[in-house]
């Protein structure tokens, strides 16, 4: 009887309360008005970034999953034939023993750091800003050191995003480090010590410093010690070799350990199909498997598009993904037919897209404008430029809150990371947005895992920034 | 000695030849070399390149051998293969275009028209072959037969059969190609000199194919370097030079490189 009366109480639901915070914030944005002119709810406060409550800096005793969870064994994620099919597909390896953890805002400083030091051969990283500031120096001041004491280092940046004056880069180039420029938008750091470190981040003060509140942006970088580290390795040879103009000679010594690597990884059946088979059935679900892909569009290697195209269309429950935000109509998604986003809105599945809105405002510009000791004269311009980003992504979102199922999270300040998450059981976390000109442009890499801590330890996050994030929905 | 061991002597010649050794001490060195195994020299399956390449009047046969260093998976091979940009970027005055692709239901074949453009001066000239390929994990096989009757097939060849197979043998992976065609005589260039220059590009070609693919396909430029660094480039100018010299000869002509481990 008591047991009955417990079950109850467990399944009683009061009239007039909803069942989830989900629920609350959709009912919430059913009952306002929308302003399709400026992007944002008209009653909405200014003060919460637009949210009806305080913004949560952990996960609200209320929050629970948005989403169903389901069984890995029953997915075709776990059946080596897919794996095999996407290792063709999107030449990548699935390989095992990938230690993941996942870092958010400010906490990927101490990391970069950690790894920076713990290289002993070779340091080499794709980032799309650097710049030299007070909080990038310590960094800075350890890359000196280990340049200096024969460590190869290597930073291949984008030129048009790199925030270098002429003395930093020659006092970089003095110390020996090694750098170059071309259409970079990946975003990594790998060592010799099988330590990579990937996902959105830049190298600056806005992002090294974000304190995880109202302040810098909201970033995600994966930390992984395993072979997926060497894969990375390889993407960064291929690309320094194609963008750089370095000679080729340099780089022979680093080319022979990344394929010693990969052999030894082979015999410590650490990577290789014939051992899928035993690693997807773990009775304790999947543990540690990781597989890395890159887009080199200069080269024609679009292996991380055609990765999530494939995630897409075998998802049979739900897809959530969090993205900057293109600044564009749906004109973009008539280009290529093999666009993310038409894979996306033709799978009709339920999707939640966590993405900016107008308090993301124009992102990195706009902290940018608010950092700068002519802040106060420059309010006008912010604010006009904000104003423009934020209308032209209320376009795209007009278009596609009418999708059935799918529903856009705008988050309370700018969010920067990219992360996927396929029938909770694939989880991916990257540097490339859903904009296809810039797929098809620049290069970008992801780390694709099937790992049962990640996904504890991506629940929380996706948790809290829903909850921390306006939903625009189908009336 | 058994077989294995005469393979491996042959490359030890090959290798020591390469970097200057009289053929008598090469010969000697390279007996010594080949008994000794080879986790002793510290060498890891390197992989190899050979091709042996026979002419009559226009007509030839080429068999490929390219083994791949261990630990290079066949998917990257197959990679490299299916890759349409790959051929362009080793040699700019080739294009190749896959069309018309029809995915047979129920198996892992496709067919499709390959078109092969090739860029001579101001001229630019068109093949189309009809292909089938298949890749089941384990075993990659690629069937071409040129079209004589679309584009400039007819014009430049009488007949053009291509046979690509790669599979895993032990620890390493080995792809096996046989070409075989007759080209005609184009204008005032006579069918024989054509038949040299075009293999010897096939060799350079499929040289640095290979280049690409066993140093972990990293990058075309780099496997241009280490195709030029070779001593293919060498033995392909002999083959040019031999054939000039003795045109009535029917002789095979073998290519063959080991990387250093």
């Amino acid at each position: 009887m008591k047991i009955f009366f417990l079950f109850l109480m467990a399944v009683w639901t009061p009239s007039g309360s909803t069942a989830s915070p989900r629920e609350d914030q959709v009912a919430w944005s059913r009952e306002h008005t929308f302003d399709w002119q400026s992007g944002r709810y008209e009653q909405d406060q200014p003060n919460n970034g637009g949210l009806s409550h305080t913004p949560a800096l952990r996960v609200p005793k209320e929050g629970i999953r948005y989403w169903n969870p389901l069984d890995f064994k029953k997915s075709i994620f776990s059946d080596p034939e897919f794996q095999n099919r996407v290792d063709i597909e999107t030449n990548s390896d699935l390989t095992a023993n990938d230690l993941v953890e996942i870092l958010s805002d400010g906490e990927a400083f101490p990391m970069t750091l950690d790894l920076a030091s713990n290289a002993k051969r070779f340091f080499f990283a794709q980032v799309l800003t650097v710049s030299c500031d007070s909080t990038t120096e310590p960094l800075f001041k350890v890359l000196e050191k280990k340049a200096a004491s024969g460590v190869d280092v290597r930073l291949l940046l984008n030129g048009n995003f790199s925030w270098f004056n002429d003395s930093c880069r020659s006092r970089l180039e003095k110390a020996g480090i090694h750098l170059a420029t071309g259409k970079v938008h990946g975003s990594y750091l790998v060592t010799d010590q099988g330590e990579l470190m990937i996902g959105s981040e830049n190298w600056n003060h806005m992002n090294f410093t974000a304190p995880g509140d109202q302040k810098g942006d909201r970033d995600q970088m994966l930390f992984v010690k395993g072979p997926a580290a060497t894969d990375a390795v390889g993407d960064f040879l291929g690309l320094w070799e194609s963008m750089s103009d370095w000679p080729l000679t340099d780089l022979k010594n680093n080319r022979r350990w990344f394929l010693q690597q990969r052999l030894n990884e082979t015999k410590l059946h650490q990577r290789g199909a014939e051992n899928y088979g035993a690693w997807l059935k773990n009775s304790r679900g999947p543990q540690k498997l990781c597989r890395f892909v890159a887009q080199r569009p200069q080269e024609h290697i679009e292996n991380l598009r055609t990765l999530l195209n494939l995630f897409i269309d075998e998802s049979k429950d739900h897809i959530i993904f969090s993205e900057v935000g293109p600044q564009f109509s749906l004109k973009g998604i008539e280009v290529r037919p093999d666009s993310i986003l038409s894979h996306l809105l033709l799978r009709y599945l339920p999707v939640d897209e966590i993405t900016n809105g107008f308090y993301g405002a124009d992102g990195e510009l706009t902290m940018a404008f608010d950092e700068s000791p002519w802040a106060h004269w420059l309010g006008f311009l912010r604010d006009w430029d904000a104003r423009r980003a934020s209308k032209a992504r209320t376009q795209r979102f007009a278009v596609i809150s009418q999708w059935p199922q799918y529903t856009v999270w705008m988050y309370f300040r700018f969010l920067h990371y990219k992360t996927w998450v396929f029938d909770d059981n694939a989880f991916f976390i990257g540097s490339s947005n859903v904009e296809d000109g810039l797929l098809a442009q620049n290069s970008e890499a992801g780390l694709l895992c099937h790992d049962e801590t990640l996904k504890g330890a991506l629940d929380k996050i996706l948790v809290l920034d829903m909850y921390n994030s306006i939903p625009l929905v189908k009336k | 000695m058994t077989s294995k061991n005469c393979s491996r002597k042959s490359r030890w010649f090959v290798t020591l030849n390469n970097l200057g050794f009289s053929s008598v001490m090469a010969s000697l060195v390279a007996t010594f070399l080949a008994s000794i195994p080879s986790t002793a020299l510290g060498q890891e399956s390197p992989g190899s390149f050979d091709s042996r390449v026979s002419l009559d009047q226009g007509a030839y046969v080429m068999n490929v051998e390219m083994t791949f260093a261990a630990g290079i998976p066949m998917r990257e091979i197959v990679a490299a293969l299916k890759n349409p940009w790959l051929p362009t970027e080793i040699n700019p005055a080739m294009k190749v275009e896959r069309k018309n692709v029809e995915i047979q239901n129920g198996s892992n074949e496709i067919h499709f028209d390959s078109v092969l453009t090739l860029s001579s001066f101001f001229l630019k000239s068109h093949f189309v072959s009809q292909c089938h390929e298949s890749f089941d994990g384990a075993l990659f096989k690629r069937q071409c037969t040129l079209d004589t009757t679309l584009a400039q097939g007819g014009r430049f060849m009488e007949y053009k059969n291509e046979d690509l197979k790669c599979q895993n043998e032990g620890a390493q992976s080995r792809c096996r190609l046989r070409v075989i065609g007759k080209l005609k005589n184009i204008f005032f260039l006579k069918k024989e000199w054509l038949a040299v220059k075009a293999k010897a590009e096939a060799v350079k070609n499929w040289g640095t194919f290979w280049c690409y693919v066993n140093e972990g396909s990293i990058s075309v430029k780099q496997s241009r370097q280490c195709y030029d660094q070779s001593s293919l480039p060498s033995q392909v100018q002999a083959f040019q030079k031999s054939n000039q010299e003795s045109k009535d000869k029917n002789e095979e002509f073998h290519f063959s490189w080991t990387a250093i481990p």
